[in-house]
């Protein structure tokens, strides 16, 4: 470095122009960059709204229907509750019932999504460095999917119980696989170009993987994430209706023969919310940390 | 500094103890194979210290692949390879760096991030990195754009980044594949008079592949041509090099009947080559 800083600096003389003296501001100088406004931002608030209202108006006219439906054809609550006979079970029941089962499924979902999120991404980038493990662990793993979450949470069920351990094992399993395969894809894919380029610039194994493979592999990464944030609930559900003291897959299944519908219609509200939750929480966290990346997902209908 | 400029081949050699004067690269019988092509058969090439070699001859003709070889990311199945006294792959990679046609900028980092990647990989901090490229964004004329994304440049500020890196690398020879390829032709001529201004008042060993004869003939003082498949070196040509830089020089030395009786011979030593 010191010889090429030095040349430099003798070299810019009084008077000297330097090597970019071709023309006023070198080659491709100022004017070909396209610069960034600072008025993108609120756009780009706009172009969101633009792409969510659809959705939004969708949904309204759909509860709308629902609601008519049910009031015109004077259908029984117990067979399908109307939008506002669930809305009203959800405030009535918040205080003894809903609000205790919505923190503990969403412990069961957070945790074990986050469980999920660490293993996955340390197994990925486990199997990336090792050929031989890939060979031996991967097959294996796309075999422990086909195994039936249904099959499995009662089993987890009688080894460990009503505690929360088996919820978190099942949540995790779930969605521990899409990290897995996110993390390892996105670091398969990583152009070869620039792991040649980084070698000849002093880069060293380590360096390679934490200045280029592991950043270029997050787009990929993030949509195994956001795959997982997905399932997670699911998880939690399964596992609490094969033995739980509380939580929303209880409220559900002790509901339905008791023909409460409206409550658990109201319990598929929560844990409908809480999944768009962490679905957004994911893909905000995508923004702030592969903002480089234009998802064409994201300029649609995901939010 | 002007002086030094209008007769770049007579520059001082540099006292830095990595520059031995004299010994360059040296290329002895070099083959390369991939399956059942042979993409190199045979080719013996000598590139003193601060000189510049230009490599020109069909696609396809192993021009790449050479470049590879000689910077350690790929060994030759025979032959032998001397890099400044080094002969083994990592003591080649330790002193070549490597332009590709492709700029290869990190998407997810700036214009100054980009260029100190090579100081952070030698484990500077990314403080003190940044503190030793500055200068050199200034003397590439991206010092304004020093937090722009790639992304956010056009295709000739990506390809001097890019060059900015692989001199920040500073390794004492220059491997340049296709530097200004994908550029258009106003751009890539104006990168050319700058790369040759860089170059002579920075002298460093060049090797520089290409597929434009005049380009070759510009910035390099020996021209040689590869064969196609199986590429070996059909043809060596000398260049006389020329006074003045910028565009005004370029243009007078494009229109030099000497130059244009020079680039003739390449082109039908190419032609014959196919």
């Amino acid at each position: 470095m010191t010889a090429t800083q030095d040349a430099g600096q003798t070299d810019l003389g009084p008077g000297g122009v330097g090597p970019t003296g071709a023309g006023p501001g070198g080659p491709g100088g100022p004017g070909r960059g396209e610069a960034s406004t600072p008025g993108r931002r609120r756009g780009r608030g706009r172009a969101r709204w633009r792409a969510l209202w659809p959705s939004v108006l969708l949904g309204g006219v759909l509860l709308g229907a629902w609601e008519f439906v049910t009031r015109v054809l004077h259908v029984e609550e117990y067979i399908l509750p109307a939008p506002d006979q669930v809305a009203t079970t959800l405030v009535d029941r918040w205080d003894s019932t809903l609000r205790s089962a919505t923190w503990v499924t969403g412990t069961e979902i957070v945790l074990g999504f986050a469980i999920s999120v660490a293993a996955g991404l340390a197994l990925g980038c486990a199997l990336h460095f090792s050929a031989a493990a890939r060979r031996a662990l991967y097959p294996l793993l796309i075999g422990s999917q086909t195994i039936p979450v249904v099959v499995l949470a009662p089993i987890l069920a009688i080894i460990f119980g009503y505690s929360i351990t088996p919820k978190l094992i099942l949540v995790a399993l779930i969605c521990f696989f899409p990290v897995v395969v996110g993390t390892l894809d996105g670091l398969a894919s990583v152009d070869p170009e620039l792991v040649r380029m980084m070698r000849t610039l002093h880069g060293r194994r380590v360096a390679i993987f934490t200045r280029v493979e592991f950043p270029a592999a997050l787009p990929s990464v993030f949509t195994g994430l956001r795959l997982a944030a997905a399932y997670a609930a699911t998880g939690a559900v399964f596992g609490e209706y094969s033995g739980a003291s509380d939580g929303l897959g209880h409220v559900m299944r002790q509901g339905v023969p008791q023909l409460q519908s409206a409550l658990v219609f109201a319990a598929i509200v929560l844990l409908t919310a809480m999944s768009v939750a962490l679905f957004a929480l994911v893909s905000c966290a995508e923004r702030l940390l592969v903002p480089w990346h234009r998802n064409p997902t994201r300029e649609g209908n995901t939010q | 500094m002007f002086a030094r400029r209008s007769s770049p081949r007579t520059a001082l050699p540099s006292s830095d103890p990595l520059q031995p004067v004299g010994t360059g690269v040296e290329l002895r019988g070099i083959a390369k194979r991939f399956g059942d092509t042979t993409a190199v058969a045979g080719a013996d090439l000598s590139v003193p210290a601060h000189s510049r070699l230009g490599i020109v001859g069909p696609s396809g003709c192993g021009k790449s692949t050479l470049l590879s070889m000689i910077c350690g990311l790929t060994d030759p199945d025979a032959g032998a390879i001397d890099v400044l006294g080094a002969a083994d792959a990592p003591g080649r990679l330790a002193r070549c760096a490597w332009m590709p046609q492709r700029d290869l900028l990190l998407p997810w980092r700036g214009v100054l991030a980009n260029a100190r990647i090579p100081l952070e990989n030698q484990g500077l901090s990314r403080r003190e990195a940044s503190r030793r490229v500055r200068p050199l964004l200034d003397r590439f004329g991206l010092a304004e754009f020093a937090d722009h994304r790639p992304a956010q440049l056009s295709g000739g500020m990506r390809q001097r980044v890019s060059f900015l890196r692989t001199v920040a690398a500073d390794k004492p020879v220059l491997l340049l594949d296709e530097p200004f390829g994908a550029l258009d032709s106003i751009t890539r001529a104006d990168l050319q008079d700058w790369l040759r201004a860089m170059l002579a008042d920075e002298p460093r060993t060049v090797v520089l592949v290409t597929h434009d004869v005049e380009e070759a003939l510009l910035l390099c003082d020996r021209v040689v041509v590869m064969s196609a498949r199986p590429g070996r070196i059909v043809a060596s040509v000398d260049v006389p090099p020329y006074a003045g830089t910028g565009a005004a020089a370029r243009r007078a030395r494009l229109a030099d009947p000497d130059f244009i009786a020079l680039r003739d011979t390449v082109l039908a030593h190419l032609e014959s080559a196919r």
